[in-house]
């Protein structure tokens, strides 16, 4: 044994670490990495002083901890405008607005887009951040009413906070061009006495997704003008339409589509996205008509510096790195106190909560006030947003902590620097949350600090992949039967369907089908009249308020503050029980807040303030169970050979069955407990390995280590397929179970320990006759098709999973590759046996059984074909 | 796929929490849909999943409408709509309300009482009573007004009677044929009776119609102006004299205390949606007979409540002794709200006609 240069590393030292680091899936809710050691060192204060960007990057990069942690620096250069002409057809008094704000030449993508508007044609402009495309729909819309003045605009924006935004800036020019225009936001927020104002004299009306979906479509009769006279439709932002929100966001377009039809109008589209490889396929499945894509930006740009900085290894033999958390909150905190204007992206709200505390820990060291930095979430109360962006404007707030609430082009003012905690999950998120820093121009960084995950450390190790690599692709499923019934119904109650008529691109003897089926549900009425039937609503509830387009079905919970009973926060339906179970500590605003009571039936979750030293992390129990495979590789069924690969639709149980207590910045645990709350079941669609039971504990090791291993190489498969089809980490989770979803594996650091102290943690020992399934799973109800688009690819992802286990540097198993060794192999290290170090190499040989499997199996119906056709 | 259809049994079960079995009458020709590209599991789940239970299948006879009154099919170029007319004597009496009453109700000064200049000439035998039972409260695309009730004075050849008419949808597709008879009613009587009287009209039941009128594409709604016409509204008069003094200002609350009138077995407001919707798969009229009845009560409440309403807050000295003091405070607020002269004297007046009396 080499001499140590680390201090001796204890069991029960080891056993604190590890058990946080539990493999749990990309996004969800995690602690973060082990810090060894040098915590308290991070709180001597220094003396900072205010510094311009370009100078503190310099002597940043000097340090030399920073030094060896930097794995990338990369410039993106400025770069020119190209410029054209203002068109001559232009109104002359949009013309002298613009130039009244210095604008006496378009730039060339702003001039494409206006003059495509103008022969009628849809437009996908895919530009980045701060690109001008503003521009690029307010011109054709406000050009339409000075030439017609009853025509009408539609604008819709993902999130409230942007709407907010570019109303601002489409007001200030209407009101120079002096053409009369009512320009007017409409959502959730408006008063009522102002709705009629709008609905009548509203000109150009700007709204989001679910306004549109439960609030103006249902009432289209009392927005007759705006449909009568819709000539454009402006949709913002619609990469984010991608995923099950996507799906139902295309079947709104369809159901406006229609309303517009009854109205007879016939309203041109302006999409505008982030880059994406499939722009436009995607333009024109959103739209179902073609799309004229113009991704060619002549908007100048500053020059942007991005570094990709990965956090020291503190335990090379057990592969652990310095606690992502505390290197950002490092970073961060230099840079506000240099009085830099910095946003900070973590990718979960516990994150945001944990790194805001963190900063105002730090703050207060430094006597500086706690308000400089502030909390940025979807959870927060409307007034709340609207403070923290007006401090950010007036420069009394210097520094953001946001989960991706943000990363949306709101203009908060110059932000120059921007820090993201762990890579956000879509190649998009990443340039978006990058975007945020420097939208008036001049230098700005952004810097990466990367998880242990799989995923990050792969980005970091393949810079090119982020930074050069063609951009994803985005996916939505508008057919998707759950998304497409719900919007059926709504469609159903706005306007009765016709025997016949189609929905969108689906054909009307689908339509029929299902409208057929909701007949037999009572839920409609279908009449026979003298030209055919109609299909006419008859049911007491509004259907489009129990679809939500964004969180899966399920209300919202409120968080109510006792004994003031205050709502102080909303959760959505599915992070209640992680966030809100009984005894969970939540945050809200930077203040720690104990459940004291989580009253399920009616969605409310009472709490009170608390000052804990510690902050509380769920433990999911899931179940799969296949319902129904779609397709299967050729080959034998596992009872005689190996392994099976499928897709197809499977149920999914979730159980949060407890919570770890975890101290604030040791992360060592203190404490668990159990909760006991409903399981959440939903179909979806998966992909599976099925293992033969026989040929898998063949394998010369303990049944509960290959389990244990098998998982790993789940939690592995799970990031690698979220690369390989271009999806969200979030959208994918894994499972190791059996086909009747009767057993499921829970690794030991996912269950409570059993009574007393000590490594008594006894394995899981599976049935006999077990043949183990290795489940991906799509995380949304129906899925989006990345099932089918894994299966095709199976055999590559399993070789690619195998290839980064060999290749990773750690002994026994890592968070960057399969996830850490469970507690038993440790107590067997103790013993003195090689059990330690045995995952790694379990996973390694079942990778290969999977593979050679998977080749035998083809091997051998080649053979046989081969032999048949001889 | 088509071997895993012998497992029908586990995937009829709904998703989530409710699991409902439904055979519906379709069930068998789920499976034989084979054409579409739709899995009839999948889509019996996405169905059943914010489905209702269905209602069990009626097995007593329907009951036609015209057994249960004079419903009559009239001619519209939208097609036949359903029309039952009730002619109502002037010695009708309900509570202690006659309906001649409404006649001699004094209604000079309801023009600065509601504040509304179009009032003006106001008289009730000018007006037309108006009161809808939709499906829904919310004004929404798909909430149909499935009864509509209109009454009117109107003079007969053996003298004037008030004369109610209600036009049903028998079935969503008639109601662009109810909705075309509402509008030539309407048309007809532009220069009798060119004022509209309601309970809460100017809320909801204008709202709703005129969405209705939009949805079957009468045109602008500016063309049919229902929101345009003079219209008194009881809700607001009766909320100005009666708030504080009554639990509510619900129709049923002011006809109990101002008209002495307390109905039985009243079918809820909240009731009206299901009952129609049973109406429409039954076509059992004897179910709806009870919603039927509450409209044309509520339309006959219309003109008595106004009636007396009307009088007193004209400041009819009888009107007033009969109305407990916190009304007559009422009243005087309401006439200086409205600067109207005089409205101190109200209590005064009063005092003076009860003082004998007292006891």
């Amino acid at each position: 044994m080499s001499e140590p240069t680390e201090p001796p590393i204890t069991h029960s030292r080891i056993a604190r670490q590890l058990a946080q680091v539990s493999g749990t899936p990309l996004g969800m809710p995690t602690p973060s990495d082990i810090e060894v050691g040098n915590a308290r060192d991070e709180i001597v204060p220094e003396i900072w002083r205010a510094q311009a960007l370009p100078d503190f990057l310099e002597t940043w990069r000097a340090d030399d901890r920073v030094k060896g942690c930097l794995v990338t620096e990369h410039v993106v250069p400025a770069s020119e405008a190209e410029l054209r002409e203002i068109p001559a057809w232009l109104d002359p008094r949009l013309r002298t607005a613009l130039e009244g704000r210095g604008i006496t030449q378009l730039y060339s993508h702003q001039a494409e887009a206006l003059e495509a508007a103008r022969s009628g044609e849809h437009v996908m402009l895919v530009t980045p951040t701060a690109s001008g495309k503003s521009l690029c729909y307010n011109l054709p819309a406000l050009q339409g009413l000075a030439e017609r003045p009853d025509s009408r605009a539609l604008y819709v924006f993902p999130t409230k906070a942007l709407t907010a935004d570019q109303y601002t800036e489409l007001h200030a020019l209407a009101s120079t061009s002096e053409l009369g225009v009512g320009v007017f936001p409409f959502d959730g927020d408006t008063p009522q006495h102002a709705r009629q104002a709008i609905r009548t004299h509203g000109h150009i009306v700007l709204t989001n997704p679910d306004m549109l979906h439960s609030g103006v479509l249902p009432n289209h009769t009392k927005w007759m003008r705006l449909f009568a006279g819709l000539e454009t439709i402006v949709l913002d932002e619609v990469h984010t339409y991608r995923g099950i929100f996507g799906s139902h966001v295309a079947n709104v377009l369809r159901r406006l589509r229609r309303i517009a039809a009854f109205y007879g109008s016939r309203p041109r589209f302006v999409l505008c996205s982030a880059t994406l490889r499939n722009a436009k396929e995607f333009a024109e499945t959103l739209l179902e008509a073609p799309a004229r894509v113009i991704d060619r930006s002549g908007a100048p740009r500053a020059e942007k510096r991005i570094y990709f900085y990965n956090p020291p290894v503190v335990n090379a033999e057990l592969g652990i790195r310095a606690s992502y958390i505390h290197e950002t909150r490092r970073l961060a905190e230099r840079l506000i106190l240099c009085d830099i204007p910095t946003i900070v992206f973590a990718a979960s709200r516990l994150n945001v909560e944990v790194l805001l505390k963190y900063l105002h820990d730090g703050l207060r060291k430094h006597h500086k006030p706690e308000r400089l930095v502030q909390g940025y979430r979807g959870g927060y109360l409307p007034e709340h947003r609207r403070r923290i962006e007006r401090g950010l404007r007036e420069g009394e707030v210097r520094g953001v902590v946001s989960t991706n609430a943000l990363e949306l082009g709101i203009d908060i003012g110059t932000l120059e620097a921007s820090v993201i905690a762990g890579y956000p999950g879509t190649v998009a998120s990443f340039w978006q949350q990058a975007g945020r820093a420097g939208r008036k121009g001049g230098l700005s960084a952004t810097i990466l600090v990367a998880r242990s995950h799989p995923l990050d450390q792969y980005v970091v190790n393949h810079p090119e992949r982020l930074l050069e690599s063609p951009p994803e692709v985005a996916r939505i499923a508008p057919d998707n039967l759950f998304v497409l019934v719900d919007h059926l119904k709504c469609a159903a109650y706005e306007l009765a369907f016709r025997d016949g008529e189609g929905f969108g691109r689906v054909p009307a003897e689908e339509v029929k089908t299902i409208l057929d089926h909701l007949v037999d549900h009572e839920v409609l009425h279908r009449s026979e009249g003298p030209d055919g039937a109609t299909y006419h609503w008859m049911a007491e509830a509004f259907p489009a308020q129990n679809v939500s387009l964004r969180s899966m079905p399920g209300e919202n919970f409120v968080v109510i503050e006792m004994p003031q009973d205050r709502i102080i926060a909303e959760v959505d339906y599915h992070a209640t029980p992680t966030m809100l179970h009984e005894h969970a500590i939540t945050h809200v605003d930077g203040r720690q807040y104990e459940v004291v009571r989580l009253d399920w039936d009616n969605h409310k979750a009472y709490v009170r303030a608390v000052e804990p030293d510690y902050f509380t992390d769920a433990m999911t129990y899931v179940r799969v169970e296949v319902l129904d495979e779609a397709e299967g590789q050729t080959g034998g069924a596992p009872e005689g050979n190996g392994v099976r690969v499928a897709h197809g639709e499977v149920s999914v149980t979730e159980k949060v069955v407890g919570f770890k207590k975890v101290r604030f910045y040791s992360h060592e645990n203190v404490g668990f407990g159990e909760v006991f709350l409903p399981e959440q079941t939903r179909h979806t669609t998966s992909l599976w390995w099925h293992f033969s039971g026989a040929r898998l504990f063949a394998l010369p090791y303990p049944p509960a280590e290959i389990l244990d291993a098998l998982s790993g190489l789940g939690h592995l498969l799970a990031q690698i397929a979220a690369v390989e089809v271009w999806a969200d980490g979030r959208d994918l989770a894994h499972c190791v179970g059996e086909r009747t979803g009767q057993w499921s594996y829970r690794s030991t650091a996912e269950r409570p320990p059993q009574r007393g102290s000590g490594p008594k943690v006894t394995p899981e020992i599976p049935l006999p006759g077990l043949d183990p399934c290795l489940f991906i799973y799509e995380t949304y109800p129906g899925g989006v098709g990345l099932s089918k688009a894994l299966f095709d690819r199976a055999r590559f992802l399993m070789a690619a999973a195998r290839a980064v286990v060999a290749a990773c540097p750690c002994n026994a198993g890592c968070p960057s590759c399969i996830g850490p060794p469970a507690p038993l192999a440790e107590h067997e290290r103790k013993k003195g046996s090689s059990a330690a170090t045995r995952t790694k190499t379990i996973a390694l040989e079942v990778a290969m059984l999977a593979l050679a499997l998977a080749e035998a199996e083809i091997a051998s119906s080649e053979r046989l074909a081969h032999a048949a056709a001889s | 796929m088509s071997d895993l259809r012998d497992k029908l049994g586990r995937f009829f079960a709904g998703e989530g929490a409710k699991a409902t079995t439904v055979q519906g009458p379709r069930g068998a020709q789920i499976g034989a849909a084979s054409a579409s590209r739709i899995d009839p599991r999948q889509l019996e789940r996405a169905v059943a999943r914010h489905a209702q239970t269905p209602l069990a299948g009626a097995t007593i006879a329907a009951t036609p409408l015209e057994a249960i009154g004079d419903w009559r099919p009239v001619e519209t170029r939208r097609g036949i709509a359903w029309e039952l007319e009730e002619r109502v004597a002037l010695g009708t009496t309900a509570g202690d309300a006659r309906v001649s009453e409404v006649l001699a109700a004094r209604t000079e000064r309801l023009r600065d009482l509601m504040g509304d200049a179009r009032l003006e000439g106001f008289a009730f035998d000018r007006a037309t009573y108006l009161d809808i039972e939709a499906t829904g409260l919310s004004h929404g695309a798909g909430t149909v007004a499935c009864l509509i009730g209109l009454g009117r004075f109107e003079a007969d050849p053996g003298g004037a009677c008030f004369v109610m008419r209600q036009l049903l949808v028998r079935d969503p597709a008639q109601e662009g044929a109810a909705l075309a008879r509402f509008v030539a009613l309407m048309h007809a009587a532009l220069d009798s009776s060119p004022y509209i009287v309601s309970f809460n009209g100017k809320s909801y039941d204008l709202s709703v119609l005129q969405s209705r009128l939009v949805m079957f594409g009468f045109g602008d709604p500016s063309e049919v102006a229902l929101k345009l016409k003079p219209h008194l509204d009881l809700l607001h008069l009766g909320r100005a004299l009666w708030k504080g003094v009554l639990d509510d200002c619900r129709l049923p609350t002011l006809e109990r205390a101002v008209l002495k009138l307390a109905r039985i077995d009243d079918v809820p407001g909240s009731a009206v949606p299901g009952l129609f919707f049973r109406f429409v798969r039954t076509r059992d009229a004897r179910g709806f007979e009870p919603v039927l009845r509450h409209n044309r009560q509520d339309v006959l409440s219309l003109a008595l409540l106004g009636g007396r309403l009307a009088t007193l807050a004209h400041g009819d000295p009888i009107a007033l002794a009969a109305a407990p003091e916190a009304v007559v405070d009422n009243l005087r607020r309401l006439w200086r709200r409205r600067k109207m002269a005089g409205g101190d004297e109200l209590c005064t007046k009063r005092l003076d006609r009860s003082r004998p009396t007292d006891v």
